[in-house]
């Protein structure tokens, strides 16, 4: 028997689709079920049963899941509403948890998360990009006083997924704030699913909280973002404790925008100069008469190219023009969260910073909304 | 409808760019930004990220902000609204900025002594991007 018995909360069309794959990979770990409330919509629950089959693994109900013998982790990915109290729940159960981004919908909701971890003792991690080598690599030339002082962390998040597509209207986005919806079948709110990584990346590297937001959602690159009043784009300028600046860019730009999945990035001012720490840029690139790429057809429920499974029927193909020398291991987050749990050192993105990076974005949408900056306590 | 992406060639490498042809450089790149957009290449220019690094003996914070700030503006077409300060350390002047159409600028001017004119550049259109790296990057 595995060191570890795993449930994965969520199904195809959410990121338990590469996650539970990751733990699955882990010696240390057995994968036991898929599984999430009883009463989801039947889409949510034939996209889980799909899962399920796909790893022959058991569909069951959460509360079913959580009596399986010896399962003491939980990889939770269920819709963000219902984030508060599943999450809540696999820690009242004694569970360690690895959690999706962002942590939750709302910060109420997310504190309520917090409480219950914390209740628990468990070991938390969420999902972020800071175990790739670029950002590890970042986070090594500040703590090793390589860029000096630093007086500015610039963050990008750009994700070259999806089929720019011509706008109905001309005219700047408004935004009217967090409504607590953030699941559509189609697209999703940028600011919150891209705009979590910069965020995160950049308290990590400052090692401080942020005190003032200011943030723009005014662009629209997507029809699809249109039609739904959601935002695919937002820009986010941060200021931690000790006066620091940080920024970030955050969005979807389309599929042919960039050569690889998206512009991942960090730019950091020091007293020392400037340092540039970016995913795929130590790089073989490769262009032929062969295709390289083939975007694949637009697919009525993933326009926007959000999921592995959904790719895979269009046919779409791996970007190979830039083949990066130091690829991210995608398996590196979870492996780093199970070492978690066996040394019982603190994971890098724990609950409690996740709870204050949905301050941070929540903060944005009421700056982006008033158009003023907008303080956290 | 087809993206593009546009690489913009690098006529001047990092050793050819020394701190005082940096104002003629940063002029040909935005002469280049403007003909990728003149010609249709990324469609309506929507968002724009620069981050520009000067040698502080040769540059002020004030005078590296400003120069991309122009090009921001040639771009997008007038001034932004409302005009926001930058803000940051004496070393570096960040600001957030927006314009009458919705577009969105991300605009960082810095210095330090004895640095070399580096930075990048991105420019998000409706139907594509243009990148440009002043400098090399850092070794993972």
């Amino acid at each position: 028997m595995s060191e570890y018995r795993v449930i994965g909360i969520g199904g195809n069309r959410t990121h338990l689709e590469g996650y539970i794959r990751s733990f699955a990979s882990d010696p240390r770990c057995e994968v036991v079920a898929i599984a999430d409330e009883p009463d989801v919509t039947t889409y949510r629950k034939e996209q889980n049963q799909a899962l399920a089959a796909e790893l022959n693994l058991p569909y069951l109900s959460l509360d079913e899941a959580l009596e399986i013998d010896g399962v003491n982790i939980a990889c939770a990915c269920p819709d963000i509403e219902r984030r508060g109290r599943i999450l809540s729940r696999c820690f009242d159960a004694g569970l360690h948890v690895y959690m999706d981004k962002p942590l939750a919908g709302s910060v109420e909701d997310a504190v309520q998360i917090e409480r219950a971890a914390s209740k628990a003792g468990t070991v938390t991690q969420m999902f972020s990009q800071v175990n790739t080598p670029w950002a590890q690599a970042a986070k090594r030339a500040i703590l090793d006083g390589k860029t000096g002082v630093v007086a500015a962390l610039h963050c990008d998040m750009l994700m070259a997924k999806g089929h720019l597509s011509e706008l109905a209207g001309d005219q700047p986005r408004t935004e009217r704030g967090s409504d607590g919806k953030f699941t559509f079948v189609e697209a999703k709110r940028e600011l919150f699913d891209m705009g979590v990584y910069p965020v995160s990346l950049a308290t990590w590297l400052s090692g401080q909280r942020v005190r003032e937001v200011e943030a723009i959602t005014t662009n629209y690159f997507f029809s699809e973002h249109e039609q739904l009043d959601i935002e695919d784009f937002g820009a986010m300028l941060l200021t931690f404790e000790d006066g620091t600046i940080a920024t970030a860019m955050a969005g979807r730009i389309g599929v042919h925008s960039y050569p690889t999945s998206g512009q991942q990035q960090v730019s950091i001012i020091g007293d020392r100069g400037y340092f540039r720490f970016a995913d795929s840029e130590s790089k073989i690139e490769v262009y032929s008469e062969e295709t390289i790429f083939s975007a694949g057809e637009r697919h009525p429920l993933d326009p926007m190219m959000m999921w592995a499974s959904t790719r895979n029927e269009i046919g779409q193909t791996q970007k190979r023009s830039w083949q990066s020398l130091f690829p991210a291991d995608p398996t590196a987050d979870i492996r780093a969260f199970v070492d978690c749990i066996d040394s019982g050192k603190r994971p890098e993105v724990t609950v409690t910073d996740a709870v204050h990076h949905v301050e941070v974005i929540m903060a944005g949408y009421e700056s982006a909304r008033t158009g003023r900056p907008v303080k956290i306590s | 409808m087809e993206s593009t992406h546009v690489l913009l060639p690098a006529s001047c490498r990092r050793d050819e760019v020394g701190p005082l042809e940096l104002k003629s450089y940063w002029k040909q790149l935005e002469r280049s930004v403007t003909s990728a957009i003149d010609a249709g290449d990324i469609g309506v220019p929507r968002a724009l990220r620069v981050t520009l690094h000067a040698d502080a003996s040769e540059w002020d914070t004030e005078s590296t902000f400003a120069l991309i700030l122009e090009s921001a503006n040639s771009w997008f077409g007038g001034q932004p609204e409302p005009a926001e300060p930058a803000t940051g350390k004496d070393t570096v002047h960040v600001a957030m900025l927006r314009w009458r159409s919705g577009a969105t600028a991300l605009l960082s001017g810095s210095t330090s002594t004895g640095a070399e004119p580096s930075g990048d550049l991105t420019l998000l259109g409706s139907r594509g991007s243009v990148y440009h790296r002043i400098s090399g990057v850092d070794d993972l």
